[in-house]
């Protein structure tokens, strides 16, 4: 009985643990955020993973180079036209189905600017991806287009010439 | 009025009910403040101890070596020093295009690679304990990868 006299400035308290409750809150954000700051625990390699998976399409002796089969010889930068179709550079950076973790588009121009071939590597995620990579989203969910351009050489078996081009390749990588 | 009023907190210091009632307070709000600094004790001591950092790092570290190896055009070997790795116990595998650190207290931590279809790939596991080096070496159509245990 004595407790439901009281109820009146039991509710006059409120408005004290409240502000408390808030103020408590606060500090637990802000220690939170503070050694939040101070721990590194993530890597972001994902740059240097772009720049190695580029060396690897263009000088990875089993991939779309040119190499020379009496002497076992690859000729890095220089691109062999039949080579360069989707499957082959799948076989190169091989992943299982259940871990594609990146995506490819090779695209061959002359010095001109007038495309010559194009390629991908795991085509359905790259068409996933793409859009996503555009939006330029910030934070997790988002994909980032790893874009370089390299001036190479191509090799046409079917006039046995060596002609100048530019590989743009596309690696993108979600977040 | 709000807590300051007359049924605030000047109401408190009028009797001993109010002073018991202060006392009932101060006392849910030490063990309040108890729990948090113990739950901040606990989590900064877990990251003293964890190990989570070296994990990662060498998760990425080795998956990336692996696919710089298959990079060039010809053969290499290339050896990689793991001198401050051998301090932890960690157990490391190198299999299908996945390398994995465990860490037996901790959450295992696992990093992806490329493999090269045309080639035979590596297979591997060790313990990081009095381990040097791991060797790379590629050749032919052919990549391995060992471990080199400390002289003593």
């Amino acid at each position: 009985m004595k407790l439901l006299k009281n109820r009146k400035a039991d509710v006059g308290d409120i408005p004290l643990w409240l502000l408390r409750l808030i103020v408590l809150i606060i500090i637990i954000v802000v220690i939170q955020i503070v050694i939040n700051i101070f721990i590194l625990q993530n890597i972001d390699t994902r740059s240097a993973e772009a720049k190695v998976l580029t060396n690897r399409i263009l000088f990875s002796g089993t991939g779309i180079i040119y190499t020379d089969s009496e002497i076992s010889r690859a000729y890095p930068g220089i691109i062999d036209l039949d080579k360069f179709y989707d499957t082959n550079l799948e076989s190169v950076l091989h992943l299982p189905e259940n871990k594609v973790y990146f995506a490819a588009k090779i695209t061959i121009t002359d010095l001109d600017g007038k495309k010559l071939s194009e390629i991908y590597c795991y085509k359905d995620w790259y068409d996933n991806w793409k859009p996503l990579a555009d939006l330029n989203l910030a934070g997790k969910g988002g994909v980032d287009n790893f874009i370089e351009k390299r001036y190479v050489l191509i090799h046409d078996s079917a006039d046995n010439k060596i002609k100048s081009a530019v590989a743009e390749i596309s690696i993108l990588l979600p977040r | 009025m709000g807590f300051c009023g007359k049924r605030g907190l000047s109401r408190f210091f009028a009797s001993k009910k109010a002073e018991e009632s202060m006392l009932y307070e101060l006392l849910i709000a030490l063990v309040f403040v108890g729990v948090l600094a113990l739950f901040y004790f606990n989590f900064i001591n877990s990251l003293v101890n964890n190990s989570l950092y070296e994990r990662n790092y060498y998760a990425r570290d080795s998956a990336l070596m692996t696919s710089v190896m298959y990079a060039s055009p010809g053969d290499v070997s290339y050896t990689y020093g793991i001198s401050p790795l051998n301090e932890y116990d960690f157990f490391m595998t190198l299999n299908d295009s996945t390398t994995v650190i465990k860490d037996a207290s901790h959450q295992d931590v696992e990093y992806i690679y490329p493999d090269d279809a045309k080639f035979k790939n590596p297979k591997l596991a060790f313990s990081t304990k009095n381990i040097e080096n791991i060797l790379f070496d590629k050749s032919k159509r052919s990549l391995e990868v060992k471990e080199q245990q400390v002289n003593k």
